[in-house]
């Protein structure tokens, strides 16, 4: 007997930041939605609050060969399951700037994106206002013209205070740094209380996560989420001219097919172009969607570098939230810092500490042993201070993801395969900002100062947008050149990266897309 | 210090690893050699991971299926599985303590001993087989420092308050 197949208005591939706000506006939009999550289920009531647990929330899924001189950390920076790695990423949430738009035109670096600032900045003020961004728009000198926060922004504690006094001594500005994080009671969702278990997910609702705002959303409108659902292929119609849908495969191992008017892949930016090149078909035979050949070029990260210093003080640096307290985006204008290095960097000053895993204190001097790694983490406990650099990665086309030839994953696909480095004038760019970072900490007063090295941090890039159906992936809504009913959401669609952490603005470029798939 | 779960045939005890090693709880990955060497190993790495039980930590995790294992490892690039990565640094420990001072690495004299580490802390020390020493180190250092600090007794030995929103039912 022929199998039914079954059939909705959208298919979404991925619940994570993207996934989940475009299935809220679809569903609230009277559509019949379904997510497909690879990952397990996570409720908030497995958020517990340790390091070590926290990492039932990373990427479990099939390992990605992340190569190059620089490689992106995939399994660092990613998560899976219930709301991706926007689960338990920190909700620093700054707008992008106009000048991010247009660094080709300007500075003839990197891309432009088909898109202004002022494109997005109504989606920019109505995301905001949904999830609760808090901030101080006054003191945010930087800050392009927007809706005031909705809340009032993180308050300042002794690490904050002390690491400002650096700042303020050079001349150089700080303010409360925007943050998706409830500084107060706000819409049914409990104010956050400063404990810095953001890392480990957020159980009470105060963070953004998707948990908190947008899948309670969709499926209170009717959308359906299943887990353990890992898309394999995106299929299309004989004539290759639309997508029909996607197959996936279950828990119990078994392949099944969901028919959509829509495609929506909100997977992240590695997965995403990884499926679109592995559905390639006769009428697309280097991969869906990919008749510019740009599918998985111009991958991107922010080189990044944070600062140590351990203070006579007692920095209390347990308080807070992971992304930190304060902000300064004095480094934003994109040519001020010599000739080797180009873009925009911001800091995240004062980030709440814990004193093991990957970002915590015992970390941050790996050569120490023994007695002295016991000596220094009583220090640091209390006389630490920290802050992070984020720093515009420049795009380059042969920063790519790519399918692997020998190696597959249990369904058969080919696992995906990154190979990245930053740009030298990102890399230089990151330099000063060490340089910067190093002078800041030791004009307020620290006894010892250090850094580290350059990390990678965030994913963008890889199925770009663009007007230009030769050179990009996708339009400005993520609607991809080829198919018109295949589209892509998330930070993969970034040309240029900006000296800002993704999550906002790919949610606002959501909200944009989501408004024009629902009017179409 | 808090206990942990310890499978043994099919009921799990808990008990502190001062308990486990009292009663000789076997370990599943480890071979009483390797878990010898990792605990001489660690200690040096981190005083107090033994007591805090770095070693079952270790080997309970590589005991499981990989997308459940929460060693810190999982995240550097290392593939899975991640025993033969572990097992063959504690062999290249054993293969250098032999070749520098004749003798299995927990025999050896303090002094020896923290020489071949410090060694391991800058290069692969003479003889080393398996991965890069001091990338194992980092991450033995990390694994450490989660049994050590990563728990709520680890907070109160750095008087820093834990504030648990959802208190873990076990260490890990
Ligand atoms: C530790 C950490 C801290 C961070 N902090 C910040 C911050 O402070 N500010 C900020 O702006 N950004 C931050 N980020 C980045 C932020 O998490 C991402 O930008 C955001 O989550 C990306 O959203 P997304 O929807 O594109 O992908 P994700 O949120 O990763 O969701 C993608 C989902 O797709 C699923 N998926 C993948 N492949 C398939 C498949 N084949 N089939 C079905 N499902 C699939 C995945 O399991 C996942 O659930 C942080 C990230 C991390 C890891
Ligand atoms: S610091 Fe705030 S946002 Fe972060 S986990 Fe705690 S309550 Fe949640």
């Amino acid at each position: 007997m022929q199998q039914l197949l079954e059939e909705v208005d959208v298919v979404i591939v991925g619940s994570g930041a993207a996934g989940s706000l475009m299935a809220a506006r679809l569903a609230e939009a009277g559509q019949a939605v379904v997510i497909l999550e690879a990952g397990k289920q996570r409720r908030s009531s497995d958020l517990v609050s340790s390091q070590i647990w926290a990492r039932k929330l990373k990427w479990d899924g099939e390992p990605v060969v992340d190569e190059g001189q620089h490689p992106i950390g995939y399994h660092f920076n990613t998560g899976r399951g219930t709301g991706g790695s926007a689960t338990h990423h920190y909700a620093v949430w700054p707008r992008m700037h106009p000048e991010d738009f247009s660094v080709a035109s300007d500075h003839g670096k990197g891309l432009d994106w088909p898109i202004r600032y002022r494109d997005l900045r109504k989606h920019y003020d109505l995301v905001q206002k949904e999830v609760g961004v808090s901030g101080d728009a006054e003191t945010e000198h930087w800050r392009p013209e927007g809706a005031a926060y909705p809340l009032p922004p993180v308050p300042t504690f002794a690490q904050g205070r002390i690491i400002a006094r650096g700042f303020h001594k050079l001349g150089l500005r700080t303010s409360p740094v925007p943050l998706g994080i409830t500084s107060q009671p706000y819409r049914g969702r409990g104010g956050c209380l400063w404990d810095g278990w953001c890392d480990a997910g957020c159980p009470i609702g105060a963070l953004a996560n998707p948990l908190a705002v947008y899948l309670p959303r969709a499926l209170k409108a009717g959308a359906e989420l299943r887990h353990e659902s890992c898309v394999t292929r995106i299929l299309t119609d004989t004539s290759g001219q639309r997508a029909t849908g996607v197959d996936y495969v279950t828990a119990d191992g078994k392949t099944r097919t969901l028919i959509a008017e829509n495609v929506i892949l909100a997977a992240n930016p590695v997965q995403n172009p990884r499926l679109l090149l592995a559905s390639a078909t006769k009428h697309h035979p280097q991969g869906l969607a990919n008749s510019s050949g740009r599918v998985g070029d111009y991958l991107m990260s922010h080189p990044s570098v944070s600062i140590y210093g351990l203070f006579e003080e007692q920095t209390e640096n347990f308080l807070g939230a992971t992304g930190g307290q304060l902000l300064c985006q004095d480094g934003y204008e994109k040519n001020r810092h010599g000739q080797q290095a180009f873009g925009s960097f911001q800091w995240l000053i004062a980030q709440a500490q814990k004193p093991n895993d990957l970002l915590g204190y015992a970390n941050c001097r790996p050569g120490l042993f023994g007695s002295e790694l016991t000596a220094f983490m009583q220090q640091a406990s209390s006389h630490l201070a920290t802050m992070t650099s984020v720093c515009e990665g420049l795009p380059l086309a042969s920063n790519k993801v790519r399918l692997s030839t020998q190696r597959f994953d249990s369904n058969g696909v080919p696992l995906a395969q990154v190979s990245h480095r930053f740009a030298d004038e990102s890399l230089a760019l990151a330099e000063k900002s060490r340089q910067q970072g190093e002078r800041i900490f030791e004009a307020a007063g620290a006894q010892e100062v250090w850094s580290s090295r350059v990390n990678s941090m965030h994913i963008m890039g890889g199925t770009i947008m663009g007007n230009d159906s030769g050179s990009s992936v996708t339009n400005s809504y993520g609607q991809t050149h080829d198919l018109p009913n295949l589209f892509i959401a998330g930070a993969g669609l970034f040309p240029t990266s900006g000296g800002v952490n993704p999550t906002f603005t790919l949610h606002a470029l959501a909200d944009r897309a989501a408004d024009r798939i629902a009017n179409a | 210090m808090g206990s942990l779960a310890f499978v043994v045939g099919n009921k799990t005890l808990m008990l502190t690893p001062a308990q486990a090693r009292a009663q000789n709880i076997p370990f599943q990955v480890l071979s009483d050699k390797h878990a010898l060497t990792l605990h001489h190993v660690a200690e040096l790495t981190l005083p107090g991971s033994t007591e805090a039980g770095v070693v079952h930590f270790i080997d309970q995790q590589l005991s499981r299926p990989a997308d459940e294992c929460l060693l810190m490892i999982r995240y550097l690039g290392i593939e899975a599985p991640y025993r033969e990565f572990y097992l063959n640094a504690l062999v290249g420990f054993e293969v250098s303590a032999q070749q520098m001072f004749g003798a299995n690495f927990h025999a050896l004299e303090r002094t020896q001993a923290q020489e071949l580490f410090n060694q391991a802390t800058r290069g692969d020390p003479s003889g080393w087989q398996g991965p890069p020493a001091p990338f194992f180190l980092f991450v033995l250092r990390a694994d450490a420092s989660d049994v050590l600090y990563g728990t709520q007794a680890g907070s109160e030995a750095l008087s820093i308050p834990y504030m648990a929103h959802i208190e873990p039912s076990t260490n890990w």
